[in-house]
């Protein structure tokens, strides 16, 4: 492997445990806030299941584009 | 107008404690709006650096700065794609919350900051909306001002249906 491919296959990597902690850390505080609201015993503010997990569907395949758009980089 | 030192504007730990008859009145999250901006940037820079990337990857080093170019362009990329979805899942983390007797700010950014601000309804004295412009009156959003003296208060941005929140307030306030 050369410089190149070093800094591709490190970038991706640190590119995916981005991703990991940033969804670990955005699933919890959404499991707090539910928590909070079903406290309160009022369901307005619980956060839609089915957005939450939109948007960690959207951020997925937007990463994986960009993986797979910088691959051919790696085989240089 | 932000002037966090006034008194009523208490900084807490992030979690919110319900005191006894406290009851949820209203609860919202910023306005779609404030994400357009953003949204446009973020697709302008990532697509110009998918570009650089498909470019890099068909030219297959046939030019000797391609491999610059495209190390450079999938740093861009993932830094601004990254930076763009923190700011989206902290936004969707964040509520603005008002109760009989107070308005609570649940503010997120994502492994850097977590704080719920309160602002007591009851020294509030004065209640502003600002919805100048035209898209924010198309889309029904605007600023939301709480005022305990002249010009000390806190503004929330972004609010949905902000006349909706001023008059709830109001009528918290009337009732004392």
């Amino acid at each position: 492997m050369n410089a190149v491919q070093y800094f591709f296959a490190g970038m991706q990597a640190i590119s995916f445990c981005v991703f990991g902690l940033l969804i670990f850390k955005y699933w919890r505080a959404c499991r707090e806030r539910e928590e909070l609201f079903r406290v309160l015993r009022d369901a307005r503010g619980a956060h839609p299941r089915r957005m939450r997990l939109l948007l960690i569907c959207a951020y997925a395949i937007t990463t994986i584009i960009i993986f797979v758009v910088s691959s051919p980089m790696l085989f240089l | 107008m932000d002037t966090l030192a006034a008194l009523p504007w208490k900084k807490k730990d992030p979690v919110l404690r319900m005191e006894e008859g406290e009851q949820l009145l209203l609860e919202t999250r910023h306005h779609w709006m404030k994400y357009v901006f953003p949204t446009g940037i973020y697709v302008l820079l990532v697509s110009i650096g998918i570009c650089a990337l498909v470019f890099a990857g068909v030219s297959q080093g046939a030019f000797p700065g391609v491999p610059m170019v495209s190390m450079a362009a999938l740093a861009a990329s993932l830094i601004v794609h990254h930076w763009f979805f923190h700011f989206i899942l902290s936004e969707n983390a964040t509520d603005v919350i008002i109760t009989s007797k107070r308005i609570v700010l649940l503010s997120h950014r994502l492994w850097f900051e977590e704080t719920c601000d309160e602002l007591v309804l009851e020294r509030i004295r004065i209640v502003e909306v600002h919805r100048r412009g035209f898209l924010r009156n198309v889309f029904n959003y605007g600023d939301l001002s709480c005022l305990f003296d002249v010009n000390a208060g806190k503004t929330f941005y972004f609010i949905p249906n902000p006349k909706k929140w001023a008059g709830a307030i109001e009528r918290i306030i009337h009732r004392r």
